[in-house]
């Protein structure tokens, strides 16, 4: 509890602009560097956006916590666990095991005040009975004296001086009376707090430009608390106050952290930054610090799907860089390469990083970089390459230790764009599916080729290791070593051959869903909407299947029957986007979108031609009026299909989704409008003029909305 | 005879209806959109931001401190990131307000959520709209963009009690050739379509701010907000009517620029705030006499009291 509350210290100054959580530049895709242990060093983007801020913080919080109970754990007992340390120190619990009365005491008294500097939840009572930081104090002081550890005296001053430095009763007397203490006390973590106490302290006082330099002194990767150094900066707000602050620095590092920390805000100019820290010590470790940030910052140039222009500022770092000489040029060399790259100066990026190699050979950052180059470099690729490419890319995977997928990910980003360009469509999509291979994606050509390919002997290391890791990922099975669909993607071809009006191979498919239950009847149609009317689970798929392949072989043998070309024309109907087992044939249904528009058009047709059919060889009038309301719908799903346009947000490369007017308005007159004056409509004035006299025709005009919309604007 | 006088009576009440809500007068209302609240004695009717809800890679809440108790039934209000409605499941985030709305410490009969969204999110964020008003049953308030008036058949009306309409913020103010961001008449009136046909009944809210924002090589850094046209008289250069440039790097406004950094200076000012308002009055046969000021701490920039007799 006593490390959750030390940002209340500070008034930390998160900026979001007015109205808005504003510009949030997302995450990078890829980041190519390694991680660094100076503070901030892995956060290059904006400090002040929240999600930086929490994880800082979370993290320090983890790290004090798990240093406090190293630092417990010595002071108690050695042999305890650190569950039963955290379990005595945090929640008070096995205080048995504690044998030191002075411990004890303390760590009820930690409990005591904690209500006075913590905002968690207290019930109204605890609140009512909550005793004055004035007392509280006076005995954190007097314990001081009273106790003989020189380390509980330290502890006992941090908690006095903190609840003094929350109620605003004289910290800084505090401070100066018994900062003596810190000078022979080996805890840290106690020193640090108190640090950023006393330096809240002094703001708090209105000494703001010497609080500001305290808090400086925190950037340092030795420091528990950082994050305070650059999170009070902001306090720092003219001129005047710059000044002052530079004249309280004792030496250079001091003076550069200053301008460091003034670098570290997301607007700062960098380069001139660096010029500034430059100008005071070239070989300044905060010049190679900002410089890293920004090169990690940069990696955005790796995105794939960036909606942003950064505007980063590549050529002038290009410029500035090329005027600088270090004792050690490690840094500025990497970032020099990197930038070259992004210039697509590939050229002067490879020997950039073929004298970095050279003298540094084993170092896997810069093998990194000449992996990058390299997968730039290419042109185009075949199966050497492909061998070539696998061998670089598992060595650099397996030689270091990742916490990312980042070489492999871009690795195939670089081959897909390859494939594309050679025109290898399959192998363009099993790059871009490595990860992910989504269901949606697939369209029944490629998943034809999709299921060669797993059968088919592997003919590069490439091959087999994208088998491998669709294999780890569970898209295919292995047995008597051969490859398989797993059940999911059978599920998918089945769906897709369902699509494409395969029926009878679509019944060969070995997947369990062909033995669900389908929710509607794909034979049966109604007057309202979409033919879902009352969920009846009649059919499982394989069932449905069966009847429908012995209808078109029926068909064929007898193509003049009435009945089952109306319900052919039917099923047609239901398996597309309009009708009500649609989702039979698609992974993902939108109600707002379709996808593959020519098999929907497809169906639609077919469904016209069956219908047209069974209208023709039918004697009976209310047959004939059923069948001709039935193809005005589907001369209205026609017209739906043809006026519909691509769907920018949801379409995938392999597969397009469509989106139309009628699925959005919500008042459909200008949409049935533009559907009479297109030519359409053949069909409702059949109905008027042939079958008004009908039962079923009294039936529509009661039911049907779109009859009576046409009709409105037909008058 | 007698046939003729139904007609003639409703005619008579319509007539007596319209004329008598276009001489109501109008009413004055302000948000309050800092993080910290600490009014302490106000007369107007607040509409208090309590919350602003973003989506890094988690739900982000700044939650607004409370240092002194606000009025009783002031509007909370809260604001949400359309990527917060793109990305988190509506229950989520309705969650976290029910939260934050069950710590007020003051009594309210109504909630305002603002969120610019679009038509990946509509569908998320209605249902949000949807569930806090059963959940709360208060009345639901949603603030509404001028883009999404003239293309509501598309965007969607969202399902709540009454919308506010936004008259501000209505061109990029990342675009360097951008005039004038915060409220610019000539690009307003391109969005002047299907009030006639929107579905909710709308409050209006103009805005009384001014700011600079600052650009480095093209690239808008940040907004500077509140600054006067006199705060660029010394270490800047008009390079252009209300662009101004830096002449040395120095603290300016509390914030460090840069030799070089490009300011472009931007006000609603009484006049377009006047043809905004005529605007909107003329356009809007369905609307309330509240107009809404963005925001409270300017709301003596103006005389507002003049600003509003007689528009009805």
């Amino acid at each position: 509890m006593i490390l959750r509350i030390l940002t209340i210290l500070t008034s930390i100054n998160i900026l979001l602009f007015a109205c808005g959580g504003g510009w949030d530049y997302s995450l990078k895709q890829f980041n190519f560097l390694e991680q660094r242990e100076t503070p901030f060093s892995n956060y290059s983007d904006n400090l002040n956006y929240s999600r930086i801020y929490n994880d800082i913080h979370r993290k320090y919080q983890n790290t004090s916590k798990e240093i406090n109970i190293q630092f417990w754990q010595k002071k108690l007992d050695s042999n305890l666990t650190k569950k039963e340390v955290e379990e005595i120190v945090y929640n008070l619990k096995y205080l048995e095991l504690v044998n030191n009365q002075n411990i004890k005491t303390y760590l009820q008294f930690i409990k005591k005040q904690e209500i006075n500097v913590t905002n968690d939840y207290y019930t109204n009572e605890e609140l009512e009975n909550i005793i004055s930081d004035s007392l509280l104090i006076q005995e954190a002081l007097e314990n001081i004296s009273k106790v003989n550890e020189s380390w509980l005296k330290v502890r006992y001053f941090y908690i006095a001086l903190r609840l003094a430095h929350y109620s605003n009763n004289k910290a800084l007397k505090i401070y100066e009376k018994y900062n003596y203490l810190l000078k022979n006390s080996d805890d840290i973590l106690a020193k640090d707090w108190i640090h950023a106490i006393y330096a809240g302290a002094l703001i708090k006082n209105k000494n703001i430009v010497k609080g500001v330099y305290e808090f400086s002194k925190l950037l340092d990767k030795e420091r528990i608390n950082w994050h305070l150094s650059f999170y009070n900066f902001h306090q720092i707000k003219s001129n005047e106050q710059w000044k002052e602050l530079i004249t309280l620095t004792k030496n250079n590092d001091e003076k550069i952290k200053l301008y460091t920390l003034r670098a570290l805000h997301k607007n700062s100019n960098v380069i001139e930054e660096l010029k500034n820290i430059y100008a005071i010590d070239k070989n300044s470790k905060w010049f190679d610090f900002l410089l890293f940030r920004q090169l990690s910052h940069s990696q955005h140039f790796f995105n794939q799907y960036e909606i942003i222009d950064r505007k980063f500022q590549t050529q002038a770092f290009i410029d500035y860089l090329n005027t600088i000489k270090k004792d050690d040029m490690y840094i500025v060399n990497l970032s020099l390469s990197y930038f070259n790259l992004y210039k697509n100066n590939i050229k002067i990026s490879k020997n950039i990083s073929k004298n970095l190699l050279e003298r540094y050979p084993n170092n896997h950052e810069i093998k990194t970089l000449d992996y990058i180059l390299t997968l730039h470099s290419l042109k185009n690729i075949d199966l050497e390459t492909e061998n070539k490419i696998h061998k670089n890319m598992t060595n650099l995977i397996l030689e270091h230790k990742h916490e990312s997928n980042y070489i492999n990910d871009y690795t195939f980003v670089i081959l897909e764009k390859l494939y594309k360009k050679q025109n290898n469509l399959f192998k363009a999509f099993l790059s871009k599916n490595i990860n992910n291979l989504e269901q949606r994606n697939f369209n029944l050509k490629i998943m034809n080729q999709f299921k060669e390919f797993m059968s088919n002997k592997t003919e590069s290391k490439m091959e087999e290791y994208l088998k491998k890791i669709y294999y780890d990922n569970k898209y295919i099975v292995k047995e008597n070593n051969k490859y398989y669909l797993s059940e999911n993607l059978k599920k998918t071809n089945l769906k897709l051959l369902i699509n494409n009006q395969k029926f009878e191979e679509a019944l060969t498919v070995d997947s369990l869903y062909l033995n669900e239950k389908l929710h509607y009847n794909p034979f049966n149609v109604y007057i309202k909407g979409n033919n879902k009317e009352g969920k009846i689970e009649i059919y499982t798929l394989k069932e449905f299947l069966k009847k429908i392949v012995f209808i078109k072989k029926e068909l064929d043998k007898k193509p003049k029957n009435p009945m089952n070309n109306y319900l052919y024309a039917n099923v047609l109907y239901n398996l597309s986007y309009f009708g009500n087992s649609n989702i039979i044939t698609t992974s993902y249904r939108s109600s707002n979108y379709f996808s593959q528009k020519e098999l929907e058009l497809e169906k639609i047709n077919k469904s016209i031609h069956f219908y047209k059919k069974a209208i023709k060889y039918s004697k009976i009038k209310e047959f004939k009026a059923k069948i001709t309301y039935l193809l005005a719908k589907n001369e209205l799903s026609l017209f739906d299909i043809k006026s519909s346009q691509k769907a920018q947000y949801v379409s995938t490369e392999q597969v397009s989704y469509y989106s139309f007017d009628r699925a959005w308005r919500y008042s459909k007159d200008k949409i049935y409008k533009k559907y009479v004056n297109n030519g359409y409509g053949e069909f409702f004035n059949n109905l008027e003029k042939k079958y008004s006299n009908t039962k079923y025709y009294k039936e529509l005009i009661n039911e049907c909305a779109n009859l009576r919309f046409y009709k409105k604007i037909k008058r | 005879m007698k046939t003729y006088i139904l007609p003639f009576l409703i005619i008579l009440i319509t007539v007596f209806f319209i004329t008598s809500r276009k001489n109501t007068e109008l009413t004055s209302s302000f948000y309050h959109w800092e993080n910290t609240y600490k009014q302490k004695e106000t007369k107007e009717k607040l509409y208090i931001k309590i919350l602003e809800i973003t989506y890094s890679t988690q739900l982000e809440p700044i939650r607004t401190v409370f240092k002194t108790k606000a009025d009783d039934y002031s509007i909370p209000t809260i604001y949400i990131t359309n990527k917060t409605m793109k990305n988190v499941d509506y229950s989520k985030i309705l969650k976290l307000i029910e939260n934050e709305l069950a710590k007020l410490n003051f009594k309210y009969n109504e909630i305002q959520i603002d969120c610019d969204w679009s038509l990946s999110s509509k569908s998320n964020y209605f249902n949000l709209l949807k569930n806090l008003k059963e959940k709360s049953k208060k009345t639901i308030s949603a603030t509404i963009r001028l883009h999404q008036i003239k293309y509501y058949s598309k965007t969607g009306i969202p399902p709540v009690d009454y919308g506010v309409l936004m008259y501000y913020n209505m061109s990029d103010i990342r675009n360097p050739k951008t005039k004038n961001s915060i409220l610019d008449n000539t690009v307003a009136k391109k969005y002047h379509y299907n009030f006639d046909t929107y579905g909710l009944k709308l409050k209006l809210a103009l805005p009384l701010y001014s700011q600079a924002i600052q650009f480095r090589k093209e690239d808008a850094l940040s907004i500077f907000e509140g600054v006067e046209k006199t705060d660029f008289d010394n270490n800047f250069n008009e390079i252009s009517l209300n662009t101004f440039e830096v002449l040395k790097s120095t603290y300016f406004k509390g914030r460090y620029v840069y030799k070089g950094d490009i300011f472009r200076f931007e006000e609603s000012k009484i006049e377009d705030i006047q043809i905004a308002l005529n605007d909107f009055v003329k356009l809007s046969n369905n609307s309330f006499n509240e107009i809404i000021f963005y925001r409270l701490k300017y709301k003596n920039k103006y005389k507002l009291d003049v600003l509003l007799k007689g528009q009805r």
